[in-house]
Parts: C-alpha cells; structure tokens; sequence
C-alpha cells in the first residue's frame, strides 16, 4: 500500500510549527545567549591555555559547566515544545502507522464474547476459514479475506444484541486503530471500534504497519515523522527568528 | 578450537556448518579486457538446471514448448558436453569460469580436508574468528568470520562488467557470498540458509511413534499438548555469543482445534490461523544472540499437515532475510532488499524445493509438488519484473526447478523404477512436462525482450537418466581389502568414518563421485606411499571398479573411473580427488557411501523418491543448449566451458588465458 506521504508531510509540518512557537513561548533568549556566550568563552580560554594543562585543564572544568548550564536553559523550552508535539502524535498515530488490508489478503479479527457468536456474512468479505474458538475462553479468531476495496462492516451475533465493528480493505479515506477495543465511545472514531450491541464485549483488528520509505530505508511512522519534523523545524526556526 | 582437530562429526551438524557467508577471492585476479567491444547489444542467457534434451526434444515434437521450438528454428537445438561428473556445482562452475573443473577447483558437491579428512561443501568454507573473549556462559567474538568462495577464476558476467556492459546474473549458481562488486547478482544454487546448512526444515509432530532428533536436512521434534496448547520452539543457528554453542530459540505456542481442523500459532509479534494442508504466508522471525541486543533475522513458511489424533506441521527451512540479510546474496548488497521490497520476500536458499523433505516422509508428492509451484512462480514474478528493468547488456537467470523436480518425479514417468506404479504414473506421470511448459513460458517472456540484435541461449547443466540402484562405495571398498572396520559389526555408524581403521585403509570414498587413496603424509594415518605404490593402487582400483557387476541385475555398474590429470587440465588439478568415479545409467553411489557409512549390502534398490540423478557418466548426460544463432557444428559437442569464452569472442573481448574452453564462434 503507497504511504500516505501527503498526511506525513501536513503532520509534521504541524508538528514543527507547533514545536518551534511553543519553543519560542518558553524561551529566554537573553538569559540563553549568555549562557552560550560564556561556553565560547570557555572553550577560547582552553585553546588560547593550551601550554599550560593546568590553565587549560581548569578551563576544561569552566567549559563543562557553562555547557551544563546552557542546557539547563535550553530545558525548559524543550518540554514545552514537547508537550503539544506529543499531543499531535498521539492524534495522528491512527492515520499515519497502520496500513488498510490489501484486497485477497487474509487477515485476523478476534473477539471476546460471554457466549458463541457466529458471523453474519457481508457482501464483499469471507471467511477463508472456520473460526477458531478458544475452549478455556470467550476468545474467538476470526480469519477474513476482502474481496474488494472499501469499508466493510462485520456483524456478529443476531437479534438486539448483535455487535457491528468495520474493517478498511485497500483504502485510505479511514482512520486505522488496532488494539483492543471496548466500545465505539472514546476520543478516537477508530475503526475495529464496536458500533453497538452487546453480542461481543471486546475485538482486535490487527492492521499492517504503515512503512515509509526515506533514501532508500523503510522506517516506521514515528521515525519518518520526526526526521521530517526536525528538517522542517529549521526553516521554521528562521522564520520565527529563533536564536540559539 | 582447532579446526584441524579431529572431532567426531555427524551428518547433520556437516550439513548444517559447513557453507556461510563471506567475500570472494578471485584467485586469478581481473582479466584485461579490450576496451573497444562489438557483437550483438543484448546476451539473454537463461540457464535451466537440468534441462534433458531428450524430453525437451520429445516436448517439442508434441508441440508443448513452442518457444523453445521457435528458438531452435531461428538458429539450433543442440546438446552441450558436460563435467567429470556431471553435478550442478561442478558443471555450472564451468559454465561460469569458461574452464573444466581444473581450472575453478569444483569437483564435488563435497571436499575435505585431506588431514583430518573432515567434509565440507565444496563451494565455501567458513572459518569462524580467530579469538573470542568468555565471561561466563557467553562468549564474544573477536573480529568477524570469514566464509570464501572457493570457484577459482573470475565469472563470465564480472568479466562483462568490468570490461562496461551492463551485466546481471539472478540466482547465480556457484556465486555464493556474491562478490563485493563486479556484475549484478543475485546468489543461486550453494547459497545456504541461516544455518549455513543447504537448508534444514524442522517437523513437528505429537505422534509418539516418531523418533525425535536429526533426519537428512531436517530435525524432528515431538510436542505434547499442555494446558490447551502446544509450547513449541523453532531451534534455529547456533548462538554466537552463547559458550557451549547452543542453539538460538524462538518460543512459541500452537493452538488445535480438531474439529474443524484448524490451529492457531500465535508467536510474541505475530500470530496467524491455518486450516489443515494449507501454508504459510513468509514469516519474519529473528533469533535472540545471548549478550547481543540484535537478533539473526531470517524468514520461513509454515504448513499444516495434521490435526486430527496426532497434530503436525511444518516448518521450511530459515531462508536469508533479503531485506535484513545477514550473508552476502547479492551484488549490491541492497539489491536483495530492493527486490524483496517489489515482488514480496522469496526463497533465498539455493535449493528450495524441500526434497529433504520429501525423502523424509514429512512431505507427499502432493505438498512437494505444491512447494514446487510456489517456488517456480515465485520465480517467475522475479524474471518479470527483471525483465522490465532490463534494457541491454547481459542477462542471466537460472531456474533450479526443472532439477529437483526431476529428481523427485522421474520415477512417476520411469516403468523400471522400484517405485514405480501405475497409479503413481498416471497422477504424477505429466508433472516434469507440465513443469517444462511453465518454464517455456518464461523463456517465451524473456524472448519478448530479445530483438534481432541479441544473442539468446538457453543453457543446462546436464539432462537426466533414472536412479534405481544404489551402489555402496565404500562397503566394496571394505569387501575386497581396501579398508578395514575397527569395530567389524558396526556398519552404520552414524560418524563419517568413525568406525574405519584407518592404519590399515588405502582407500575411500567421500563425495558422490570422489574417491581417495589413503597417502602417508597427506591423510592422517595414511598408509599408501605417494609415487609408485599410489599408483599401483589407483590403477589397480580403476581395473577393478570397472568391471564391478550388480549382483541383482548382472548390469555393470560403473562406466569408467578416471585419474583426475587425464580429464582435467588447469591449476587446481592437485585438489582433485584421486579418481573420479562415473556410474552406468540407473546406478550411484548410496546417500550412505557418500558421506562414509558402510551399510551390509553393496548395491541395493534405490526406494527413495530421489530417483531421476545425473552424478553418473557425462556420456550420456549432456545439457541442452538452443540458440536463436546457429551453433557451428564442426564434428565436435560444445563443452559447457566453451560457452564463456565464446560470448566474449563474440562481443570481441580479450579472452583470459584461465578460460580454457575454445571458442564456438572462431
């Protein structure tokens, strides 16, 4: 499945804009100027003594300091810049790590119910083979194939307490959360979320990791989105004339 | 430790250490090449492992290949010479090297170490570092490995790359580590799996009746069902950072269901459900290194075979990972990852078709046959998609199905095979032809991107003949006073030679072809002194073995054996065996001669479903060769060593003076 790139490229752009101000938010840059300012000076000092050692070697000590207390500074407006870059990940996790299932590729739903459910069949999905039932459990393995592209809805169960959860085959207009999921209530509308009914209590959907391909390495989303990120916080840094 | 010492080996821990990973040495060094080229702008070479003549020219009377039909029209269908023996290693090495196996050094799918007379495979030897550094149960080792290739000379595709044609090579045979650069390549046939074995597929089984332990080529082991489920491990190479050389684990927990006769593996990251007889996606599977944050990456398949009272399944052997690979498979290094990334992860070891498997009763015909599928499709999606980025220079692609398939199926088309049955014949009979079409429809692809500009060939090893008796070397050898037993009623130790008596030994076998003489100060204990008594026993042994009758039959069993400097000419003559053994048609040496057991009968019925083989007399073994340009005749059958030289004296290069096959084209 080709990457979503364009929902990269927008994430991180949002995430090194909002990273950049909220640096800039908390950042004392007089206070962090001279900081950095007396680190230079130290380090002149170390090579402008480098005859003497023990000139030079206490010039060493001065320069540790002053770099500990550069960072120091620069603390602060790093967990600020944190904060929200974290809160638009944790957002964005569903629409960028996971990949929809391909067409003719079997994949595996498993629910938990207090009692035997069966599968109410759907146009366009199939069982390619008997459910697997755990004997000790309410744990039941289901194993899928879609036969084409789309959103599909899985029903288990009958009557009022029949429960209803989608699956995503080879499209990308649908927000993909694997994981374990209780009720379709919550702050994301994933999919593998219950719709309703009570016929099972719990169901994973296990969807691919999204892979994404930077000079010729297939990283994962986290790490294509914070190189990217990082690359586009500089420019950003410059136009909000951030000194360091 | 020494690897010199003399250690007990058993079969399975030769087959599983003796090939790995490394640089190539090319011992003769980069050619000279003419700067200036001309000749034909496209070299299509499609090399077909034991393409028969005989059947292809019957499949082309009845019109079932109409490629390679149309190939041989355009220029001629013709047969090509192949090696003293006529082994794929052996024969594919002159094909590559334009020299007899003097010349590259390969003489068997099995060397040793004249020593310690310990077996190795003999297309690469790894030897493990130097030092290593020990805290306690963990061990670290100082510098890296070293696994070299040992075909001597450089290949026809890196001499066509250096001299600035474009130059690929996939599933290169005999090419194993693929070199640093030079052409592209993707290594073929002696590539091993993550255990540096020819591929070691694990069976597990809760019949109780099954002998766990080591089989050829695979290692059984018997689960039992607890609390609901299975705990099993897959038992992968041996840890390199573990003291006592045990072997890397993965555990993992199987989960039955008989009525419906399904089961659940379910692994720490990945878990997936299989109805009974069906197969595995490609599996990614990584093998904790104790002391080591990474793992050995590999990739498997998995089968269900059955769930019923006794629960079964499967396991392929642990392929390279092409997109993490921890050996060299291809040149570039990236090229392997690249690939797996278009067409989907495929098998990487050389021999992928699990005859081990077959032999072993773990496999039926049908599951061999369906694995074989796989395989040849899997194939042919990487020739397409080869294809497609090809745009000129040379091009070469091998197929080892046609070759083990015939091995594992010639007895459903062979009537005086002991296997043989008319049930057998009718559902089995037309697979080798149905398996001849497929590949003619590849060859049908890559014609599509010949044009009137290219050289197009199409290249075998060597064809086949049926493999009904057994014949043990070694028990002979024994039987008329050419070596001597330590322990007179063990005959099937299960060490190479364990049991032999070596002071009063002048003579054995090792390798499918090879035997030895027993020389003081070249062997350990040998007895036999070089010169004129070596001699005497060589020639005796020659008049001898010659003349050497099945008991059953009354048929000769051997058609000649050879001193090595009559039939080979080149530097790496002196590593020869000392006589070359080459068996009648439906004779060869027993899987237990090979590899130094004495079994009680000198030839017996060959019931394994091995039974089409070609390590016999290259008399009647020739390969096939068809060109879209005629091959002069001239009296006398192309050698497969000629063909190196002749593609670059067609294309007007300088021809090495390593490479001593003659020029078709002069």
């Amino acid at each position: 499945m080709e990457a979503p790139w364009f929902s990269m490229i927008f994430a991180s752009l949002l995430v090194a804009v909002v990273a950049v101000l909220a640096f800039k938010w908390a950042y004392r840059p007089h206070s962090a100027l001279v900081k950095r300012n007396r680190m230079v000076a130290r380090l002149i000092e170390m090579f402008l003594y480098q005859e003497s050692l023990r000139a030079s070697g206490r010039a060493a000590g001065r320069l540790m300091k002053a770099l500990g207390a550069y960072l120091v500074a620069l603390l602060l407006p790093l967990f600020a810049a944190m904060a929200p870059a974290v809160l638009i990940l944790v957002l964005v996790e569903p629409m960028l790590a996971w990949s929809p299932f391909s067409a003719g590729q079997d994949f595996l739903v498993e629910t938990e119910s207090p009692e035997t459910v069966e599968w109410q069949e759907a146009e366009g999905l199939q069982l390619t083979a008997p459910p697997f039932r755990f004997s000790d459990s309410g744990r039941t393995v289901w194993r899928f194939q879609g036969e084409k592209e789309g959103i599909f809805e899985l029903t288990f169960g009958e009557g009022k307490e029949h429960s209803t959860l989608e699956v995503v085959i080879g499209t990308r207009t649908w927000i993909l959360k694997p994981g374990w999921t209780t009720s379709a209530a919550g702050l994301l509308p994933g999919v593998g979320a219950i719709r309703e009914g009570q016929a099972i209590s719990r169901c994973l959907v296990e969807y691919p990791e999204q892979l994404y391909r930077i000079s010729g390495w297939n990283c994962g989303w986290l790490t294509a989105l914070s190189v990217i990120s990082f690359l586009l916080a500089i420019p950003a840094a410059i136009i909000f004339k951030i000194r360091l | 430790m020494n690897s010199k010492s003399h250690i007990p080996t058993t079969r399975r821990r030769f087959l599983k250490n003796a090939a790995a990973a490394g640089a190539a040495p090319m011992a003769f060094g980069a050619p000279a090449i003419g700067a200036s080229r001309r000749g034909p702008s496209k070299i299509i070479v499609m090399g077909v492992d034991g393409m028969d003549p005989a059947l292809t020219r019957k499949l082309i009377k009845a019109g079932r290949l109409p490629n390679c039909a149309k190939l041989a029209k355009q220029g001629s269908f013709g047969t090509v010479g192949s090696t003293y023996p006529p082994q794929s290693p052996v024969a594919w090495s002159s094909f590559i090297s334009g020299t007899d196996p003097g010349g590259h050094g390969i003489f068997d799918f099995i060397a040793r170490d004249p020593e310690t007379r310990a077996p190795f495979l003999s297309t690469a030897k790894t030897e493990p570092p130097a030092k290593t550094l020990t805290f306690g149960d963990y061990s670290f080792p100082l510098g890296g490995g070293q696994t070299e290739l040992l075909r001597q000379g450089p290949a026809l595709w890196d001499i066509l790359a250096d001299a600035g044609m474009d130059s690929v090579a996939f599933r290169a045979p005999v090419n194993f580590p693929a070199p640093k650069d030079g052409a592209k390549t993707l290594t073929g046939i002696t590539t091993p799996d993550v255990q540096g074995s020819y591929g070691v597929f694990s069976w597990f089984t809760s019949d109780v009746n099954a002998d766990a332990g080591e089989v050829a080529g695979g290692v059984v082991q018997r689960i039992h069902e607890e609390e609901g489920f299975y705990a099993c491990h897959l038992e992968g190479p041996v840890d390199p950072g573990d003291r006592d050389g045990k072997r890397c684990e993965i555990p993992f927990k199987v989960y039955k269901d008989k009525e419906n006769k399904t089961a659940f593996f379910e692994f720490p990251d990945e878990r997936f459900l299989l109805k009974e007889g069906e197969w595995s996606d490609w599996m990614r599977v990584s093998f904790p290194v104790s002391a080591s944050l990474s793992g050995i990456p590999a990739i498997c398949r998995f089968c269900l075979k059955r769930v019923d009272s006794v629960f079964e399944f499967y396991v392929s052997p642990f392929n390279i990972d092409p997109t993490d690979p921890v050996a060299d498979i291809s040149s570039p290094k990236s090229f392997a990852k690249e690939l797996a990334e278009e067409i989907g992860l495929f098998y990487t070891q050389g021999m992928p078709e699990d005859t081990a498997a077959l032999s072993a009763g773990v496999f039926d015909d049908s599951d061999f046959l369906e694995q074989s599928w796989f395989v040849l499709e899997e194939r042919l999606r990487m020739l397409e998609y080869e294809l497609n980025q090809y745009k000129g220079g040379f091009f070469y692609f091998y197929f080892s199905s046609l070759d083990l398939n015939s091995h594992a199926f010639w007895r459903a088309m062979d009537p005086g095979h002991p296997l043989y049955t008319k049930e057998l014949g009718e559902k089995f009979g037309d697979v080798l032809p149905s398996m001849y079409e497929k590949i003619d429809q590849g060859i049908g692809m890559a014609m599509e991107h010949a044009d009137d500009d290219t050289l197009f060939m199409i290249v075998s090893d060597h064809g086949f003949v049926p493999f009904r008796r057994q014949f043990n070397l070694n028990t002979w050898l024994l039987e008329n006073g050419y070596s001597k037993l330590i322990n007179r009623f063990d005959r099937e130790g299960t060490n190479y030679f364990s049991n032999t008596k070596w002071t009063e030994t002048k003579a054995y076998g090792l390798g499918i072809n090879s035997l030895y003489v027993n020389v003081k100060g070249r062997e350990h204990e040998g007895i036999v002194e070089a010169g004129e008594d070596f001699e005497t026993v060589r020639s005796e042994l020659i008049a001898r073995l010659q003349e050497v009758r099945d008991p059953d039959t009354g048929d000769k069993v051997i058609r000649g054996v050879y001193r090595p400097e009559d039939i080979y000419s080149g530097p790496s003559v002196e590593m020869a065996p000392d006589l070359v053994v080459c068996y009648n048609k439906n004779f060869r040496a027993s899987w237990d001669t090979i590899l130094g057991a004495y079994p009680r009968d000198v030839s017996l019925d060959n019931l394994d479903p091995w039974s089409g083989d070609h390590c016999m007399h290259p008399d009647f073994l020739s390969g096939v060769l068809i060109s879209n340009r005629a091959i002069p005749g001239g009296g006398e059958q192309p050698k497969l060593w000629d063909l190196a030289p002749s593609i670059l004296q067609l294309l007007d290069l300088k021809i090495p003076k390593e490479m001593t096959g003659r020029s078709l084209w002069t």
